[in-house]
């Protein structure tokens, strides 16, 4: 079905056919860049029309090699990379991110799930984690979205994920210090 | 909070987040989709269109004065059609040719806009 779709909107330039697939992809996509993004729902519901607008210039670079929606996340992170560059460039501080090298300070008082501690993740990091786990992608598409060695797909997860428990950690105790 | 960072299933539970579905988003990246496409095809026009102009001025007059007029080398005519171009020097029948010319390029352009509006490319 979905293939299907592709190839109308690769031979034809289908709108109806790229709206369908849009409709079925956007959640996924949009819920990654609010995550990436930080809850910046304006920000994330951009950079997700830009990466469908993006997708629908290059489909026909897409062989069919690995899912369709793979591929759209793969274009999402670019989007968010790039975008988070060019304000690093403009501003010189990085506005979305506050990851901080794992320097945990005392403000995670009102942080209270793993989604809120997220955000002092750094986006590599964020992004890995919210591809494994929240949209079960396997480390091979993992690896090819984000660009980086199989090898170090693993790895990046668990470092990731001890780093959210030590923040979790931190948390509970600074809790427990202020009652 | 539990911490059980470890474990897969809490993790994936933690980290999910409901589904997303609106009307508006689809159609606002449609209506990107549209304007951008009209502005590639735009930029193919005013290429095509100063392709055309070119061609039109450098060509037509020495065509129409090769068919018309029976010169006897075409080398000869294109100098001649562009010494007058630059210098101004231009006698009543190459003035037609002109006009013509320009004629063509107008039809040219009325050409290209039509297909513009009428989607035809």
């Amino acid at each position: 079905m979905e293939s299907t779709l592709v190839e109308r909107v690769q031979r034809d330039n289908d709108h109806l056919a790229f709206e369908q697939l849009m409709r079925k992809n956007q959640s996924p996509i949009r819920q990654f860049l609010r995550r990436l993004t930080v809850q910046n729902q304006a920000i994330a519901d951009e950079l997700a029309q830009e990466t469908f607008l993006k997708a629908f210039v290059n489909i026909k670079t897409y062989r069919g090699e690995g899912k369709f929606l793979s591929w759209l996340f793969k274009i999402a992170y670019q989007q968010f990379v790039s975008s988070t560059r060019k304000k690093v460039e403009q501003s010189n501080t990085e506005l979305t991110d506050q990851a901080d090298d794992g320097k945990f300070e005392h403000r995670l008082v009102a942080e209270k799930t793993a989604k809120d501690l997220l955000k002092y993740l750094k986006p590599d990091e964020r992004a890995i984690l919210l591809l494994h786990f929240s949209h079960d992608l396997s480390h091979q598409d993992i690896a090819t979205i984000l660009q980086i060695p199989l090898g170090s797909v693993k790895t990046l997860i668990r470092r990731s994920r001890l780093k959210l428990q030590s923040f979790a950690q931190e948390n509970k105790s600074e809790n427990t210090n202020e009652k | 909070m539990k911490n059980d960072f470890l474990d897969d299933d809490w993790l994936k539970d933690e980290l999910s987040d409901d589904y997303i579905d609106d009307d508006d988003f689809s159609d606002s990246v449609v209506k990107k989709i549209t304007f951008h496409e009209r502005k590639s095809k735009r930029n193919f026009y005013f290429l095509l269109a100063a392709l055309l102009t070119i061609t039109s001025f450098l060509l037509i007059p020495d065509l129409i004065m090769l068919f018309t007029e029976g010169a006897s080398s075409l080398e000869g005519l294109v100098s001649f059609s562009l010494f007058d171009s630059v210098n101004g020097h231009k006698n009543s029948s190459f003035m037609q040719m002109e006009f013509i010319g320009l004629c063509v390029i107008l039809l040219s352009f009325v050409m290209i806009w039509s297909c513009e509006d009428f989607d035809l490319i």
